[in-house]
């Protein structure tokens, strides 16, 4: 609870560009990998408007095949690897010291480090754009014997490996870091069920991160040496299926990776905005951690149509069902924190709640699916790529949207301008629907995910890939608006005050933005919501309610 | 904050009739959306056999299911999000939480997934295994086209031709990377895999055509790896296996023939192309195709009445004389989605 005095460097400070090449102070970290991230996902949603116009009409020559398969494996890998993955460790950077009342993270420099690997790996990833034999082209899943030497021979595939090695040393770093931190470096009174929610969400997202990634480098490693040292891990008749199992083992607990500190973020705006504590906080902690655990032990069920024996089959099918359990649990209880409280509709709660509402769409397709029979028939068709979107884009892209509106005040001490925010929700949900919606109907008329152009006598494709195509549309529209929003506000924005929404957590404590030390004194912590304590004059344990 | 008849009420309305307006349209959408009539129908809901109608009807019971939870949970979220808007700007009963409903609303989740679970174990010996085979049938997935060969050796690349009301076994394999066999109306997608096949199982109630193509990203040519099924009666599969030509066909257009002397050299090469892709000839002249490469290839006559070629392996060739004038246009099935195409005018003798 004291103050500690930090000990003032007399050396020369480096100011402007050099300033944020050499920082390790974990706040200007946390707004690079936010912008950083953000360019990506820029970069990403143009590769999906590319997508969706070769595929807005049957037989279309707007892409090459070639061409087109290049730009699908490289928009879902920057979506998961460069965007949605490290924008939450963004997030986490700025706010996770924040909230547990810490003056930076514990390893400011690897911090750093991590950071500036996101966008070596991914010009790494881009640069097989460059080469003569173009970018890698076997989807973000990268199967093999696809990705294989004979199939694959350019250089754009390999590219593509050392790339993701190079993003998964970052998130490993990030995940170590963030897990040190959260469990050393908690304020005093800050206990573990004290911690925000989001604090939870990360530590156990770190958690995930650090124990799968190494089997996704590994099994990156095991086709990068098939290629380039002649080892036969995956061919002269090895199972193909031994990739998968590796790979899944990681990209299964990596969906939730991408979800669960959206869930974290989802849980501190809906209490700020309706006035109420989040309801069944523990029932909340416990329901990502069982997420957490059983994350790693449903992957198979992505392999449902490659032949597994039935019993195998039968056991991923009761896990995935189960793990639908503390996913409705989440969603139950985000409807109670609602239920009876006083919501103010600010653009970032706007967000949380169609969160909510998508993220419930997108468990429920998914949970269809479970079913191995009716996964024969729907795996691997567009009813798979509308429950992706569902939970990653409905889910985690509009959480992270309220995560901006929420913590813009805090990051730049303005508001984001909330007309221009209320317009950009609205016609991003309206566009998000209209594009995934009808892909539920494409899935159940037979439409195979990843073909580069679909033949055009499957008349019963076209009224449903136009709508997506034009839906896709309306949400670059949405983003071209928080873009402008952005540039308005960045500078001009109304000024913000230290505690802009009469927040919970220790964020809204200090300055906006933060002084480089966080705080001056950190507040004492006697609940799990410090800042309301604070407002309220609450002195003791026992007095807050 | 808001008073009543001030700005609070217009704002207020706009979200509600948004949200209504949209959860009407989602309804009026979902309620099209098995009506349209596909010129080609690859509809795995509209099935013609008793795997794939086997797989509807459970999905039927889970999709009602998980309508039900949609509504449900979204409406009671939707409700709350409109009814407990702000009023006023006192803090509402500050409540953590609640044991009792916790475990209610693990409990609930868990009966429902249980009959999920239950439903599909029932009959999942039966979609994936199947009744005792009439019929077995190879099939190889190869970049990008399907072959098939049928128990007397005889082979087919693209259309499988089965006969209706029988049980079809399909030992599926390939020849290069991953590919899956997937004819949506017939039965659920089974992996292709190199060095390594995979039990399916297909049966057509009636006579007709039924289509699906590859459903595993296998390439260049993945998106027109197509597959065709053809239902046959019984006494017509028979005819077809002991390579009757069916009734109506005309004479021959061309002769396969071996070793006579060529007028006209074709290349297969491993850019998969044909060269030259067009040449011209006299009637009575000898056209040979030679594989170059080490890829597979094939020569398939758009004309069923000109022969095309068997699988051709490296170094394979494959001669025609042709007995008619007219331009002939033909395809290797396995490379026709990279344009790999050629023609053949034949001018009078």
């Amino acid at each position: 609870m004291a103050s500690i005095a930090l000990p003032r460097s007399e050396a020369r400070t480096p100011s402007g560009v050099m300033a944020w090449l050499t920082t390790v102070d974990h706040k200007k970290i946390g707004i690079m990998y936010l912008y950083t991230t953000f360019f990506f996902f820029l970069v990403g949603g143009i590769f999906a408007l590319l997508m969706r116009t070769q595929l807005a009409v049957g037989n279309n020559n707007f892409l090459a095949a070639q061409t087109y398969n290049e730009i699908m494996t490289l928009h879902g890998t920057t979506m998961i690897f460069l965007w949605i993955i490290p924008v939450f460790s963004g997030f986490g950077n700025y706010f996770v010291p924040l909230m547990i009342g810490a003056r930076d993270m514990a390893f400011p420099r690897i911090n750093a480090f991590s950071f500036w690997l996101i966008p070596l790996g991914g010009l790494t990833m881009y640069a097989g754009l460059l080469t003569k034999t173009g970018a890698a082209a076997a989807g973000w899943t990268g199967y093999v014997p696809l990705t294989e030497k004979a199939y694959a021979a350019g250089l754009g595939q390999d590219l593509w490996i050392l790339g993701l090695h190079i993003l998964g040393i970052s998130s490993i770093m990030g995940a170590i870091n963030f897990l040190v931190t959260i469990q050393n470096m908690r304020a005093p009174g800050m206990t573990w069920f004290r911690l925000p929610l989001f604090v939870w969400a990360i530590e156990i997202t770190a958690a995930l991160t650090l124990l799968a990634t190494p089997f996704l480098a590994g099994v990156q490693g095991m086709v990068l040496m098939d290629r380039q040292l002649g080892t036969h891990f995956f061919n002269h008749g090895a199972d193909p299926l031994l990739y998968q199992f590796i790979f899944w083992f990681y990209s299964h607990p990596a969906v939730y990776i991408m979800i669960l500190p959206a869930m974290g973020i989802v849980s501190e705006i809906l209490p700020v905005f309706s006035r109420k504590p989040i309801f069944g906080y523990r029932a909340m902690a416990f329901s990502m951690a069982a997420i957490g655990v059983l994350g790693f032990m449903v992957f198979a069920h992505h392999m449902f149509t490659t032949g597994l024996p039935l019993a195998l089959q039968e056991f991923f099918m009761a896990t995935t069902a189960i793990i639908a359990v503390p996913s409705g649990v989440k969603v139950l209880n985000w409807l109670a924190t609602l239920w009876g409280g006083s919501i103010k509709y600010t653009t970032a709660m706007l967000f949380a709640v169609g969160f909510i509402l998508m993220f419930l769409m997108g468990g429920v397709d998914g949970v269809v699916t479970a079913s191995l029979a009716v996964d024969y028939q729907l795996h691997a068709t567009y009813w798979v790529v509308s429950h992706i979107h569902y939970v990653l884009f409905g889910g985690s892209v509009f959480g992270v949207f309220g995560a901006i509106f929420f913590w813009f005040p805090k990051i730049t001490g303005r508001y984001l301008n909330e007309t221009l925010g209320k317009l950009q929700f609205w016609l991003q949900l309206v566009g998000f629907n209209i594009t995934f919606m009808p892909m539920h109907f494409l899935g159940l008329e037979g439409m195979p995910r990843r073909i580069a152009s679909w033949t055009a006598n499957r008349t019963d494709w076209a009224p449903w890939n136009l709508l997506a195509t034009i839906g896709a549309f309306m949400i670059a529209t949405a983003v071209l608006i928080f873009l402008i929003n952005f540039a308005i506000s960045v500078r001009g924005g109304r000024r913000a005050p230290a505690d802009p929404w009469e927040g919970n957590t220790l964020e809204w404590a200090t300055t906006s933005p933060p002084p480089a030390y966080n705080f001056d004194t950190i507040p004492p912590i006697r609940s799990g919501r410090p800042v309301r304590d604070l407002r309220r004059g609450v002195t003791t344990a026992a007095e807050h309610a | 904050m808001s008073r009543p008849g001030g700005r609070y009420t217009v704002v207020s309305v706009k979200p509600r009739r948004l949200l209504l307006g949209m959860l009407l349209a989602l309804g009026v959408v979902a309620a099209l959306a098995p009506l349209p009539a596909a010129a080609v129908d690859v509809s795995p809901l509209n099935c013609a056999g008793p795997n794939a109608c086997d797989i509807v009807s459970i999905y039927t019971g889970i999709f009602w299911l998980a309508m039900a939870v949609l509504v449900i949970v979204g409406g009671l979220l939707a409700y709350a999000a409109l009814r407990f808007r702000r009023k006023d700007d006192r803090e509402p009963a500050q409540i953590h939480g609640n044991p009792r409903l916790e475990i209610l609303w693990t409990a609930i989740p868990v009966v429902i997934l249980a009959f999920l679970f239950i439903r599909t174990t029932l009959r999942i010996d039966y979609v994936r295994n199947g009744p005792p085979p009439q019929q077995t049938i190879q099939v190889t997935g190869i970049q990008w086209a399907w072959l098939f060969k049928y128990p007397n050796g005889k082979t087919a690349t693209t259309k499988l031709t089965i006969p209706a009301g029988q049980v079809i076994r399909l030992h599926i394999t390939s020849r290069d990377v991953l590919h899956s066999f997937w004819v949506p109306r017939l039965g659920g997608q089974i992996y292709a895999k190199p060095g390594f096949s995979n039990d399916g199982w297909i049966e057509a109630s009636q006579p007709g055509q039924y289509f699906g193509q590859c459903n595993e990203l296998c390439g260049l040519g993945h998106w027109f790896m197509l597959l065709e099924v053809d239902a046959v009666t019984p006494a017509a599969y028979t005819a077809f296996l002991s390579g009757v030509p069916p009734p109506g066909a005309g004479p021959p257009l061309a002769d396969k023939v071996t070793g006579a002397p060529a007028a006209v050299s074709v290349n297969e090469t491993d850019d998969l192309k044909f060269q030259p892709s067009s040449a011209t000839l006299k009637v009575g002249d000898v056209v040979q195709w030679t594989n170059t490469g080490i890829a597979i290839h094939n020569v398939t006559f758009d004309n069923q009445q000109v022969p095309s070629s068997d699988t051709q392996n490296g170094g394979d060739k494959f001669e025609l004389k042709f007995n008619k004038p007219g331009t002939y246009h033909y395809v290797c099935t396995f490379h026709v989605s990279v344009g790999m195409q050629g023609t053949i005018t034949v001018t009078g003798g």
